[in-house]
C-alpha cells in the first residue's frame, strides 16, 4: 500500500466578515493510499471543496503541504499532477465538441515518455483506442461522436469520470460524482470506482452527499465541519460498532434477571452501564465472545449479545452536531 | 505537449459561425473600399477637358530663391511659434497640432531640397492632414498608394476580429468552467498562457497576411503601378525618405505591430477580469480616453498614443504634441510589459473561485 496523498496542516482563510476570521480551512491533515477509497464528507460550507481544490491546485493554501505520490504539489506541480485525475464540482468540458473529441484533446495533454516514443501514427491510433476503450467503460460508445451540448446530466457526468480515469491516475478525485445519475448509472459508477481502487490500485478521494452511496463505496471517510476533520472512521468499525476511544465497541446484550446482570457486568468491566428494558447497552474494549463466556458462566441465560452497528449518517449526525454544540 | 497544447488553442478558435460572419463582413468592406478608391481614377480618367485642370495637383517647382526665401520664412516662423509656446506654457497642447513641429516638417522638407539641388522638379507637397504626398501619380491613386490605404484600413476592422477573439479566450474558459479541466490536467499554466497568446497571434496574424494578399492583388491588378521619382515622407517628428514598395513594407510592419497590440490589450484584458465583453470594451474605450488626454497634453504618456507608430513613419499626418519615438516607446513597453505581468499574475496566482 502506498501514499497516494498526504495533507498536512492546510489552512486557508477568506478574509474577516463582522470582524471574524473566516477559516475555510483550519489545520487539515488527512492521507489516502493506493486501492483504498475515502469518503470526504461534511455539511455545505464545511471547507471540503476548498480542501479539494487546494489539493489539485485550483485554489492556494496560506500554509500548509500537500504531497501527491510524494511530489510537494508548490515544488513541482506539472509531475504531481500526472498521477491525479479529478471531477471537481461539474463536469465542465467543451459543449460544442464531442465525447470523443473532448477526450482525445484532454489526453493529448498528458502523453507519457514511453508514448513520445512512439511515431505519430502509433501515437494517435493508441490514443484513438484508448479513448473509445473509457467510452465504452462508461457506456457512451454509441454517443462519442454526438456534441456534449447534447448530453444530459447523467452522460456529461460520466464523461467528466471517463476523462478523470482515462490515464489511470494513481490518485482519483471525485466531487460528487453520483450527479445526475439513476440508480442503475449510480451502481455502475460505485462498481466502476471500486474495481478501479482494487484493480488499478487507485487511491479515491471521494466527497458526497448521498451517505448511503458512500457508505457502500468507502474504506474510510473523513468528516470535515467549519474547515476541520472532526471525525476519521473506517467503514468496517463502524459496522463493527467500534467507537472511536481506544478501540471499544458498543454492545448489546438482552440476558434474565436483568438487575443483576448489569451489577455483575459493572463490576467486572469496570465501567457503567446503561439499562433500557431488556436490554443493557455497554462500551467495552472486551468482546462479545469474552462477555458471552463471562455471563454463561455466572450462570445467567443470554438470549442476545451482538455489536451496536451504526451507519455512516448515525456517525456524520453525531459528528456534525457535536461540532455545533462546541461552537 | 506544448503543440498539442496549441493546435487545441487553435481548434477552439476554429469551426464557429462568427468566422464566417466576419469573413463576410470583411469581404463587403473590402469590396466597398476598393470600388470607391479605384473610382477615383475611374472619373480622372473620365475628365478630358484639358482646359479645365484635373481635380488634384501636379506638384510644384522651386528655385533656388523660392528655396532660400522659404527657409528664411520657416527659420523666423518657428522662433515666433518658440516664444509663443513660452509664453502660452503647457495649454500650448491643448491642440492637436503642434504647429512647431509642423513647421520644423516644412524646414526639413526644404533644406532637403537645397541640400539636393532639387530645382525646377515638380515636387507634391501637402500641409495639413496630408504631407506625405506619396500616394498620387498624375492624380491617380498608384497600386501602392492603393495597398498603404487599405492595409490602414484592414488593419482596423481585423483588430476588432483579433479583439474579439482574444478577449474570450480565457474570459470563456472561466465562464463555462472548462479552465477547471484544464487546471487539473498536467501543464503548468504558464505554458497555457503562452498557449492561448501564441493562437490569438497566429489567428490575427492568418487573418491581416490573408488580407494583405488581398490588398496586393486587387492593387496591381486595378490601380497603376508607377510613382514619383522622389518620396519623401516628413512626419511632424521625423524625416524619412522612402520608395513607395519600401513603404508597403513598412506599412505592413507597422498597421500589423498597432493592430497586435490592440488585440493583446484585448487578450490582457480579459484574461485579468475573466469577462470578454470587458476585454472587448478596454481597447475601444483606449481610443476616446487617448484623445481626451491629448487635450489635456498628457496623451503622449498614454497608450494609445505610444503604440500609434504610424506617427513616426510618415502614415499619420501629425506627431503627438510633446512625444517623440522614444517616449513612445518607453510608454508602449512600460504598459505593455505591466499588462502582460499582470496577466500571468492573474493566470498563476488567483484562486479559481
Amino acid at each position: 500500500m502506498t501514499e497516494v496523498l498526504r495533507v498536512e496542516n492546510l489552512y486557508k482563510t477568506y478574509g474577516y466578515k463582522r470582524g471574524y476570521l473566516i477559516k475555510a480551512v483550519d489545520n487539515v491533515s488527512f492521507s489516502v493510499n493506493s486501492g483504498e477509497v475515502v469518503g470526504f464528507l461534511g455539511p455545505n460550507g464545511a471547507g471540503k471543496s476548498t480542501t479539494i481544490k487546494m489539493i489539485v491546485g485550483l485554489a492556494s493554501p496560506e500554509s500548509g503541504d500537500i504531497f501527491i505520490m510524494g511530489q510537494d504539489i508548490k515544488k513541482d506541480r506539472e509531475a504531481a499532477m500526472k498521477h491525479v485525475g479529478g471531477v471537481i464540482e461539474n463536469p465542465d468540458l467543451y459543449k460544442e465538441w464531442s465525447a470523443y473529441d473532448n477526450l482525445m484533446y484532454l489526453k493529448s495533454l498528458s502523453v507519457s515518455k514511453e508514448d513520445m516514443k512512439l511515431s505519430y501514427k502509433q501515437r494517435m491510433e493508441k490514443r484513438k483506442a484508448e479513448v473509445i476503450d473509457i467510452l465504452k467503460v462508461v457506456g457512451l460508445d454509441t454517443r462519442m461522436k454526438d456534441k456534449l451540448g447534447h448530453y444530459s446530466l447523467g452522460m456529461k457526468q460520466r464523461v467528466g469520470i471517463a476523462q478523470a480515469i482515462m490515464d489511470k491516475p494513481s490518485l482519483l478525485i471525485l466531487d460528487e460524482p453520483a450527479n445526475g445519475l439513476d440508480p442503475a448509472g449510480i451502481k455502475e459508477i460505485r462498481d466502476m470506482l471500486r474495481r478501479c481502487a482494487a484493480d488499478l490500485n487507485m487511491g479515491i478521494l471521494v466527497s458526497s452527499h448521498q451517505l448511503a452511496e458512500m457508505e457502500l463505496m468507502c474504506d474510510r471517510f473523513l468528516i470535515i465541519d467549519k474547515g476541520k476533520i472532526i471525525s476519521e472512521r473506517n467503514t468496517s468499525d463502524l459496522h463493527n460498532g467500534i467507537q472511536t476511544e481506544g478501540q471499544k465497541r458498543s454492545i448489546s446484550v438482552r440476558v434474565d434477571r436483568i438487575k443483576e446482570a448489569k451489577a455483575f457486568l459493572e463490576e467486572l468491566l469496570g465501567i457503567e452501564i446503561e439499562e433500557y428494558g431488556d436490554t443493557l447497552k455497554l462500551v467495552t474494549e472486551k468482546d462479545i465472545p469474552f462477555i458471552n463466556k463471562q455471563l454463561v458462566l455466572a450462570d445467567y441465560s443470554v438470549f442476545g449479545i451482538e455489536a451496536d452497528r451504526s451507519s455512516l449518517e448515525d456517525e456524520y449526525l453525531k459528528a456534525t452536531s457535536s461540532s455545533k454544540k462546541k461552537g | 505537449m506544448f503543440n498539442n497544447l496549441f493546435l487545441g488553442e487553435m481548434k477552439k478558435s476554429f469551426g464557429k459561425v462568427f468566422h464566417l460572419v466576419f469573413g463576410l463582413i470583411f469581404i463587403l468592406i473590402f469590396a466597398l473600399m476598393t470600388f470607391s478608391i479605384h473610382e477615383i481614377n475611374v472619373q480622372i480618367d473620365l475628365w478630358d477637358d484639358p482646359s479645365d485642370p484635373p481635380p488634384t495637383e501636379e506638384g510644384d517647382t522651386y528655385t533656388e530663391e523660392d528655396v532660400d526665401l522659404m527657409i528664411l520664412i520657416t527659420e523666423a516662423q518657428i522662433e515666433t511659434l518658440e516664444k509663443q509656446k513660452n509664453l502660452t506654457g503647457f495649454s500650448w497642447y491643448q491642440s492637436n497640432y503642434d504647429q512647431i513641429y509642423l513647421a520644423k516638417a516644412s524646414l526639413r522638407y526644404y533644406n532637403y531640397i537645397k541640400d539636393n539641388e532639387l530645382y525646377g522638379i515638380p515636387l507634391d507637397y501637402h500641409e495639413g492632414m496630408d504631407f506625405s504626398g506619396i500616394f498620387m501619380s498624375g492624380g491617380k491613386v498608384t497600386a501602392d498608394g492603393y495597398i498603404v490605404q487599405m492595409l490602414a484600413i484592414i488593419s482596423s476592422i481585423l483588430m476588432i476580429y483579433g479583439i474579439v477573439i482574444a478577449s474570450g479566450s480565457f474570459s470563456k474558459e472561466y465562464r463555462e468552467g472548462t479552465i477547471k479541466i484544464l487546471f487539473l490536467r498536467p501543464i503548468t499554466r504558464t505554458k497555457l498562457l503562452i498557449s492561448k497568446a501564441l493562437s490569438v497571434l497566429t489567428l490575427s496574424s492568418i487573418a491581416y497576411v490573408i488580407g494583405f494578399i488581398l490588398t496586393v492583388i486587387f492593387g496591381y491588378s486595378l490601380f497603376p503601378t508607377e510613382y514619383k521619382d522622389l518620396i519623401f515622407s516628413f512626419g511632424g517628428g521625423a524625416f524619412s525618405l522612402l520608395r513607395s514598395d519600401f513603404q508597403i513594407f513598412i506599412a505592413f510592419f507597422v498597421y500589423y505591430l498597432e493592430m497586435m497590440s490592440m488585440v493583446f490589450i484585448g487578450f490582457f484584458m480579459g484574461t485579468i477580469l475573466r469577462n470578454r465583453i470587458w476585454g472587448i470594451v478596454i481597447p475601444m474605450l483606449l481610443s476616446g480616453i487617448g484623445q481626451f488626454l491629448t487635450f489635456t497634453g498628457l496623451g503622449r504618456f498614454f497608450i494609445t498614443d505610444a503604440l500609434n507608430f504610424s506617427q513616426y513613419v510618415g502614415l499619420h499626418p501629425v506627431v503627438t504634441a510633446g512625444s517623440n519615438i522614444f517616449l513612445s516607446l518607453g510608454v508602449y513597453l512600460f504598459y505593455m510589459v505591466g499588462m502582460a505581468v499582470l496577466t500571468y499574475l492573474s493566470v498563476n496566482k488567483r484562486d479559481l473561485a
